[in-house]
């Protein structure tokens, strides 16, 4: 469910291939694919959660621009996945405005 | 032994994402209490048989003397029941995050209650202001009922506690990071409640 809330949140014009990963494992191997310019990362993943392919991802030099949509809102996740290389950081649910407003941020619209 | 959930997939789902968002927020107010970041699993659903609920769960010393606390609310016209379980053991490892382990000396049934009520409000509330914002109905909070003081939860009689004999569990094991403290809050939906969850869920997802 969070990964086609995460699909209907994004903007409508933006023109994009979607690949959704079950779990972390799948999500890091799409991202090695080349699929994952611009990943939409949760924390709480089964197989590997979502720390566990910060560190890879940032370990082996990936491509891939990671925002992390969590409800696990502790400041000290917050924290470490700012440390692991991720940009920001959203609350769930997420919705479209929320993430139009940093996909505008970081000047990816 | 779990049953067939009473769901179909994409309600399951559904149950899972709200849970880990109000769980989430409740992870938040742990860490806060106990001084230490919160590991947050994957919530664990199942269907099961009520005198069997607690066994159910693999992560729960089922022999250990615990401290078992439930309150029933209401979002909207959906009922259920939440339990925190924690061990008389983790009571004193929480005493000891509370104080910077400063705590030596051992816990008098007076203070250990008092530590529990802090626990399960802690969690609960917070738990329950996530899912009354995410279905948007109010909250009916009931009583806190503390069913077992220094008892393995084993020999509790869940049938008569919760007055269902099946239920949707949702379980969610809080463990905190380099300190030995954990605990477990359950979500529990009477099988008569079913159907009410089914459409909230629906609700939701269309």
């Amino acid at each position: 469910m969070a990964r086609k809330q995460v699909a209907r949140s994004l903007p409508d014009s933006w023109d994009v291939e979607i690949t959704f990963a079950k779990n972390g494992v799948e999500g890091l191997d799409a991202i090695r694919a080349g699929k994952g310019e611009m990943t939409f990362l949760d924390l709480t993943m089964p197989e590997m959660d979502g720390f566990g392919v910060l560190e890879n991802v940032f370990n082996e030099g990936l491509n891939a621009m990671i925002i992390v949509i969590s409800g696990d809102i502790q400041p000290e996740a917050r924290e470490r996945v700012k440390k692991l290389g991720a940009i920001e950081f959203i609350k769930k649910p997420v919705n479209k405005e929320k993430l139009s407003e940093v996909l505008n941020s970081y000047g990816l619209l | 032994m779990s049953l067939a959930l009473p769901l179909n997939e994409e309600q399951r789902d559904c149950l899972q994402e709200l849970t880990n968002i109000a769980i989430g927020a409740a992870a938040e107010s742990l860490a806060e209490l106990t001084h230490h970041f919160v590991n947050l699993p994957i919530p664990v659903i199942r269907f099961v048989d009520t005198p069997e609920l607690l066994s159910s769960f693999k992560k729960i010393e089922i022999t250990a003397p615990s401290y078992v606390i439930k309150q029933h609310c209401s979002v909207g016209d959906l009922g259920f029941d939440t339990l925190v379980l924690v061990s008389d053991e983790n009571i004193t490892h929480l005493a000891k995050c509370i104080e910077n382990e400063s705590c030596d000396s051992v816990l008098d049934d007076t203070s250990q209650n008092l530590i529990v009520e802090n626990l399960f409000k802690t969690i609960s509330n917070t738990c329950f202001e996530r899912l009354s914002e995410i279905f948007e109905q109010p909250v009916v909070k009931g009583s806190v009922d503390v069913v077992g003081r220094h008892v393995a939860p084993a020999t509790i009689d869940m049938c008569s506690i919760l007055d269902t004999e099946k239920t949707v569990a949702v379980e969610i094991y809080y463990h905190t990071e380099g300190h030995p403290f954990n605990c477990h809050l359950m979500l529990l939906f009477p099988e008569s409640a079913v159907e009410v969850l089914a459409g909230s869920l629906d609700r939701l997802l269309h």
